[in-house]
């Protein structure tokens, strides 16, 4: 009987150009965001691959001459285990339109697709579906119901100007934080600098964005600093699910975003928002950003005073909540990591 | 009784079984299927499982089982390796209920 086995595949070594060569011969992609790539050996020769980025399973191929056999369920099956030991409740597979049905007779569930580029698929069969009881939980009556998704990388009062001027404009504001942990600021901490600088306003609720929106399942991309082809369609994936879960089950029918000059990618899921979210009936308005002496606030301009150890320049950008926080241990901490860092994030 | 944390079992190779199980919101159990089989033995498989969580007293779990072509017997083994994970029993089974039949 034949050996099969499953073995990380490196940059660099014969067996990633075996990858990327099988990749090619099926007309797929290495896709931008993985982090780790797989080889699936049958008597030491490469019948198949996959990558992942933290709890998603991207770029899958299988040889030729393997495909209608049971290679790719047998290779699909060692990964998921991977994952499940890694700690990941729940999986998603980002892959072609093309192939949605045969990862839905694998055991994944489909969540949205983006005719015909690709589709996303969980591996929980009522993933979304829990996740959209959850936030019903949290739906308030009214008419003008509004969101913004935010990173607060970290909480700038650019940030609570777009909360203070979205939230005079609606009768409830949504916030949801972005929870995926590419920045240099932590999910719990970004959260945190939201709730406490925006006490003060009353028709705000601070809510953790989770696994479906601007996460490694949906938006991937959105933490790399160039825009491509993909990132694009991962930016109408990811405003799809939006529409179709989060502004369902919260009525919400409009959403802010602050106008963004500097990032490539941020600006190109802005744009694809314009298209997208009016056509399911959400308002897309955008805010312009707010300046101080003549310059623009942003996040990244904070990370970079921080870097240069210019307290007195980041006090004039932050809010006095997050001037405390930055003080705090687990500040100084990020503080130090951004300082060491040369990451855009 | 629900599971003490989510457990999974079994393979995706051909005439075996891969079961995920995790609790759900509810009290009641639900099984997804997908099997090479299904047209044929759909129904039936979706019932044994529903019956060996019955057996066992497992209430308010979700299944996700993938079958590529497994006898019964293999499937029910795979779903109470599954529970027993599920349970931390694994090394403490209780083969009076698995026994009995």
């Amino acid at each position: 009987m034949e050996a099969t086995y499953l073995e990380t595949v490196k940059p660099g070594t014969k067996a990633y150009e075996e990858v990327m060569g099988l990749l090619l011969e099926n007309g797929i992609r290495m896709d931008d965001a993985v982090q780790k790539t797989f080889g699936y050996f049958s008597d030491d020769q490469l019948i198949g691959t996959a990558s992942t980025c933290e709890n998603t399973i991207r770029s899958i191929a299988v040889k030729k001459t393997h495909q209608g056999s049971n290679a790719l369920a047998e290779m699909l099956n060692e990964i998921i285990l991977v994952l499940y030991d890694a700690g990941f409740q729940n999986q998603f597979i980002y892959t072609k339109c093309l192939y949605a049905d045969t990862f839905k007779h694998l055991g994944f569930f489909e969540i949205e697709r983006v005719e015909p580029d690709v589709v996303l698929l969980e591996r929980q069969p009522n993933g979304i579906r829990n996740f959209a009881h959850y936030l019903e939980s949290f739906r308030v009556i009214g008419d003008a119901i509004g969101a913004i998704v935010m990173n607060a990388n970290p909480f700038t009062l650019g940030h609570q100007y777009l909360i203070e001027t979205a939230a005079a404009q609606c009768d409830f504001l949504y916030i949801f934080v972005v929870t995926a942990e590419h920045s240099a600021f932590k999910h719990e901490d970004r959260y945190k600098m939201i709730v406490d600088g925006t006490v003060h306003i009353k028709n705000v609720m601070v809510i953790h964005g989770g696994q479906y929106i601007i996460s490694d399942a949906t938006f991937p991309n959105y933490f790399l600093k160039h825009a491509s082809d993909a990132t694009r369609v991962q930016a109408v994936l990811d405003l799809k699910i939006f529409s179709k879960y989060f502004a369902a089950a919260l009525k919400i029918n409009r959403r802010f975003i602050g106008e963004e000059p500097y990032c490539q990618t941020t600006s190109a899921y802005n744009e694809a928002m314009k298209v997208i979210l009016p056509e399911a009936g959400i308002e897309v308005i955008e805010i312009p950003r707010r300046m101080v002496d003549d310059t623009w606030i942003s996040a990244s301009r904070v990370r970079n005073l921080l870097k240069e150890n210019d307290l007195d320049g980041v006090r004039e950008l932050v809010p006095e909540t997050t001037l405390i926080f930055l003080k705090s241990p687990k500040g100084r901490q990020t503080i130090g990591r951004i300082k060491r860092s040369t990451s855009r994030h | 009784m629900q599971l003490n944390k989510p457990a999974t079992s079994g393979t995706m190779d051909s005439c075996d079984i891969s079961i995920r199980i995790e609790n759900n919101t509810g009290t009641e159990n639900e099984v997804f299927l997908s099997s090479i089989v299904e047209k044929q033995y759909g129904k039936q498989i979706v019932a044994l499982i529903h019956e060996v969580l019955k057996k066992h007293q497992i209430k308010g779990v979700t299944v996700n089982a993938v079958d590529r072509g497994a006898l019964d017997c293999t499937i029910k083994a795979r779903l109470e390796s599954a529970i027993y994970r599920g349970l931390g029993k694994e090394h403490a089974l209780d083969w009076s209920v698995i026994d009995h039949e």
